[in-house]
């Protein structure tokens, strides 16, 4: 299960774009959640379905759809959509 | 993998959708979640499927077979839940998953029945190191921890008897549990460390000797892991949500605990029915005859040999087997009975269907014969073909594909734990020769073309052409090999179908063909001289890879058009009876040709009008018109 086209895709310019696009993909799998319920800006923890469980279950599904393995402090300090996406990036830039 | 673009993905939409829906998940998509080995994917699936347990009256989600599970862990079970729910429903149960409070572990195993215990099938326990471990070890004694853990094992023995005695008809089921390294390193004399390892694996016989309770299943989780070579321990969800096993590892433990509740619930197979070439020896018979099949020896032989022994081993505790196979009959029981490496001889099978006709018929007819039903079958074969066609007609048949590297044979059959039971009985072990005093060869169905609508679903094009320079060689190839499908017997070689292909006396036609499995490549070939406005088919061979499919009958159909662009009056053929070719018989009768008196010298022609060879094309097969 390769999955060179996402980490290709993150390190062109707009990969940004791509990710969140992806990240809100997962919280809505997860999260039993509509599309339209997050954008860049959206507060994660806001969500009426999350708790731990959720967040850990989110955080897997990330580091499986990134193949990036996620600081767990830096996770749990990020509050919206778009602080996800940073840390995924500077984490696959990282790693 | 992403979610948005990934099949991953929109699998996962279609199992949200059914089981929002409170419908079952269609069979296509309960298979591919069977194969799903991604644990990440699985667990949304199991949270997605939850929604179906809601709904216990819906007709659809009543075809599962309902478990009810009690779940017990002595640290965070995580995704256990989820990825248990998922596995579970993927091999046709409908679970209904009961868990324990965090940190109760003890207190939810040792009281009463009525709590986690009452009407479950099965309490699975989650066991994992740290349970047995004291926490304040400080270095200085290695014997106190030994005697530290041997105490909990006898606790947890103690703890599981009692439960076991308890009158509950709930199954125990436990694991073996890994020690993590981070334990074992932290003892630094190898001496200790091994004494540490020696009470460890005794802490899992100990464990394991618990199976001698018949309300107790062990499984070997410790094994497992050995053999898969998935991290059993993500040390930071272990600290942050005491979380003792990856993904990875849950979802092995919920594979083999699926096993366990497949057994409990009465979902064991007892019919094993496999094909022959290609699966129980290499190579096709009728193309390479009794001697010519790889058998035995070295690789690739050996593991075909394997796969025959595997399924002596089978049948010696109990399994049924049963032979489905394309051939010729004759040639097949000399093999199995004169070859010197063939263990499963002809007396070894209590049904054989080995004919021409489609497997969903004969193995409907062989389950009749054994007065079984069909979902006691587990069928195996390297066609994918004949696998996607059991499984099309009989959806209740385990189908267990053989295709790919002979090495996995052994592994692909017995991984799924079809036939796995609790307890072997002694009825069980004289079941198969039961069997076989009942049982009598026959044929079940007449012809051989396989149900329409599964042809129709498998999108075959056929590609039929003059034989072109590039086809000449494959065309002789194919003369050359080609035994059973082979009207005439007459082996035109390269050099002899190259000047026929260039003789417009003669018309040569080759046909290869693909379907949504794959290419087939070339497989049939024709040969035909013009005769006046007479057109004498010298000879048709065909790939009995194809047969089944109307790729024959396509063919004639093609010829029927060319004859007639020509004003040819009539199209005309033979059939020449050869020691392997008995299958071919009835292809001119069949493509409706009017077979005339027999000639002076014996032989029997077949006649056909070319104008009324139109309809002899199948409607599933879509000609492609690249080159006339």
């Amino acid at each position: 299960m390769s999955r060179p086209e996402t980490v290709g895709a993150m390190s062109e310019a707009g990969g940004t774009e791509v990710i969140e696009q992806e990240l809100i993909a997962i919280l809505c799998a997860v999260l039993d959640a509509d599309p339209d319920e997050f954008d860049s800006g959206t507060r994660i923890a806001g969500h009426a379905n999350w708790d731990s469980m959720g967040s850990l279950e989110v955080m897997v599904q990330i580091e499986n759809a990134f193949a990036v393995r996620l600081d767990l402090r830096a996770y749990h300090a990020v509050r919206t959509v778009a602080e996800l996406a940073t840390l995924v990036r500077t984490t696959s830039k990282s790693g | 993998m992403p979610l948005t673009t990934t099949p991953q993905g929109a699998l996962l939409d279609r199992v949200r959708q059914a089981a929002r829906a409170g419908r079952l998940p269609d069979a296509g998509d309960l298979r591919a979640l069977d194969d799903a080995a991604d644990p990440a994917a699985l667990r949304l699936v199991g949270r997605a499927l939850a929604a179906l347990g809601n709904r216990g009256e819906d007709d659809s989600a009543g075809a599962l077979r309902p478990v009810r599970v009690g779940l017990l862990a002595t640290s965070t079970p995580g995704p256990l839940e989820q990825l248990f729910r998922a596995v579970l429903v993927a091999a046709g149960m409908l679970p209904d998953i009961a868990t324990g409070e965090y940190g109760q572990f003890e207190a939810d195993l040792a009281t009463t029945p009525e709590r986690v215990f009452d009407g479950r099938d099965a309490v699975c326990c989650l066991l994992d190191d740290s349970w047995f471990l004291p926490k304040g070890w400080d270095g200085s004694s290695v014997p106190d921890l030994l005697s530290y853990v041997e105490r909990r094992v006898e606790d947890l023995c103690d703890l599981v008897r009692a439960a076991a005695d308890s009158g509950s008809s709930s199954l125990i089921v436990l694991h073996t549990v890994p020690l993590s390294t981070t334990v074992r390193d932290a003892v630094v004399s190898w001496r200790d460390r091994a004494g540490l390892s020696r009470t460890w694996y005794r802490l899992n016989a100990a464990l394991l000797e618990l199976a001698e309770s018949p309300a107790v299943v062990v499984v070997d989780l410790v094994g497992l892991l050995a053999d898969s070579a998935v991290p059993a321990a993500d040390d930071r969800l272990r600290r942050y949500a005491d979380i003792a096993y990856t993904d990875a590892a849950l979802l092995l433990l919920a594979k083999e605990w699926r096993r366990v509740l497949q057994a409990k619930s009465g979902l064991s197979r007892k019919v094993l029915a496999l094909d022959l070439d290609n699966t129980l020896w290499g190579g096709v018979l009728g193309e390479v005859g009794p001697t010519g099949v790889e058998l035995g020896g070295l690789y690739p032989g050996n593991c075909y040999q394997e796969l025959q022994r595997t399924a002596l081993r089978l049948r010696n505790q109990g399994v049924i087997l049963a032979l489905a196979s394309k051939n010729d009959e004759g040639p097949v029981m000399e093999a199995l009975q004169e070859h010197p490496e063939v263990l499963l001889r002809p007396s070894t099978f209590s049904a054989q269907a080995v004919d021409w006709s489609p497997k969903a018929g004969n193995l409907s007819g062989m389950a009749s014969q054994l007065g079984l039903a069909t979902d006691a079958f587990v069928f195996m074969d390297d066609s994918p073909f004949e696998c996607g066609h059991v499984a099309a007609e009989l959806p209740d048949v385990a189908v267990v594909p053989a295709a790919g590297d002979p090495a996995e044979l052994v592994r692909r059959l017995l991984g799924r734990g079809w036939f796995d039971v609790l307890e072997l009985t002694d009825t069980d072990r004289q079941r198969p020769s039961l069997y076989q005093e009942r049982g009598e060869r026959r044929r079940f169905e007449a012809g051989f073309a396989s149900s329409t609508a599964y042809l129709h679903g498998l999108e075959i094009s056929a590609d039929i052409r003059r034989v072109g320079p590039y086809d000449v060689q494959r065309v002789a190839q194919l003369a050359a090999r080609t035994n059973q499908f082979n009207l005439t017997g007459v082996r035109f070689d390269a050099l002899e179908t190259a000047r026929m292909a260039e003789d417009p006396g003669f018309l040569t036609l080759a046909c290869s063909v693909a379907d949504r499995f794959g290419d087939e490549g070339l497989v049939g070939a024709l040969w035909v001289e013009k005769r006046e406005d007479i057109w004498r088919v010298l000879n048709f061979v065909m790939s009995c890879r194809v047969l089944g499919r109307g790729v024959e009958l396509a063919m004639l159909g093609r010829l029927a058009e060319f004859a007639r662009e020509a004003g040819a009056a009539l199209v005309e053929g033979e059939y020449v009876r050869l020691p392997r070719n008995g299958m071919a018989a009835d292809l001119w009768v069949q493509a409706g040709f009017t077979p005339s008196a027999a000639e002076e010298d014996g032989t029997r022609l077949f006649r056909l009008a070319p104008e009324n060879g139109s309809e002899l094309i199948p409607q599933w097969i879509r000609i492609q018109e690249r080159q006339r």
